[in-house]
């Protein structure tokens, strides 16, 4: 994994308290389950922006490196690692947010 | 004496059922019981308990589940507490396991009481994330594992400086604590699965 840059505060606070604003976003975070809606609005707005670095990372460095390497290679093994920890996070962020876990089946 | 039947009565007491030697819904291959834990079969596929795991087991899964939501986290707590708490004797029982691995206050709490406890590392590690390290090892070697070590632990120091940075923003940060509470986990599976201490 490359050292990814660090988030941009003013506007990951301001995507939440947009979100924090929506009526869905209100309304789960009313519900006795979910938090507050402040805290379901950070979680998604922190999973967009984390979601948005690990694709950046797969996209724009990993997934070309790959192309330029021999699968033979130990490299070449580094770097699906480096992919599989980009999946494991966007993995994380798609399951642990309350707004949007809807998309996750259960059984 | 069957092979079927308990040697003593069963741990759970009538709860089990009115055979109090029965073991397993006498049903071993299919279903078993390690704890003496395990209510009769219908009340386990009641609640979604699997074949091979006892109520307690499948209480500890929900509730160290990431996808688990907070209410089936919090019935299932409840639920791992009842469990626990059938009898003297079992409570004792499972109050043994537990302290070994979490210490004797989150057990009185009831918080590892839905936890599952692995033997050798001290920490406390879902069958999730040790099931998924289990595979990456499989699928990927050893030195794939070592890698996630490194990376998560790169990946949460980049958090906590996130974290700070945020806080002095006026953010709320609880998602992202979690976040690291949960890589924190992911690198005692990866360090469970490479024997490392």
């Amino acid at each position: 994994m490359t050292d990814q840059t660090s988030l941009d505060p003013g506007e990951l606070k301001s995507l939440a308290d947009l979100l924090s604003r929506a009526p869905r976003v209100i309304k789960l975070g009313q519900s006795t389950d979910a938090g507050s809606s402040e805290e379901v609005a950070s979680e998604a707005a922190a999973g967009l922006f984390d979601i948005r670095k690990s694709a950046e990372v797969l996209f724009t460095e990993l997934l070309p490196r790959l192309m330029s390497l021999r699968p033979e290679g130990a490299e070449f093994e580094d770097v699906l690692d480096d992919i599989a920890e980009e999946y494991r996070h966007i993995n994380y962020h798609i399951t642990n947010t309350r707004l949007f876990n809807y998309v996750v089946p259960r059984e | 004496m069957s092979i079927r039947s308990l040697t003593q009565e069963d741990p759970i007491g009538l709860a089990g059922g009115l055979n109090l030697y029965g073991f397993a819904d006498a049903d071993p291959v299919n279903f078993s019981d390690p704890f003496g834990l395990c209510p009769p079969k219908w009340l386990c596929d009641l609640i979604g308990a699997s074949a091979g795991e006892s109520s307690l087991e499948h209480y500890a899964q929900v509730a160290t589940d990431p996808s688990s939501s907070r209410v089936e986290k919090f019935g299932a707590t409840v639920g791992g507490l009842f469990a626990a708490l059938w009898t003297p004797d079992t409570y004792l029982q499972t109050a043994t396991t537990l302290t070994g691995a979490a210490g004797a206050s989150r057990v009185l709490v009831g918080r590892a009481a839905a936890t599952t406890a692995v033997e050798g590392v001290g920490a406390q590690v879902s069958r999730g994330a040790l099931g998924a390290m289990e595979r990456q090892l499989a699928t990927a070697g050893r030195g794939s594992v070592e890698e996630t070590i490194r990376t998560l632990t790169r990946r949460i120091a980049q958090h906590e400086a996130d974290i700070a940075t945020y806080r002095a923003a006026g953010g709320n940060v609880s998602s992202m604590e979690h976040e690291i509470r949960a890589w924190r986990e992911t690198i005692d599976a990866a360090r469970k699965v490479l024997g490392i201490q």
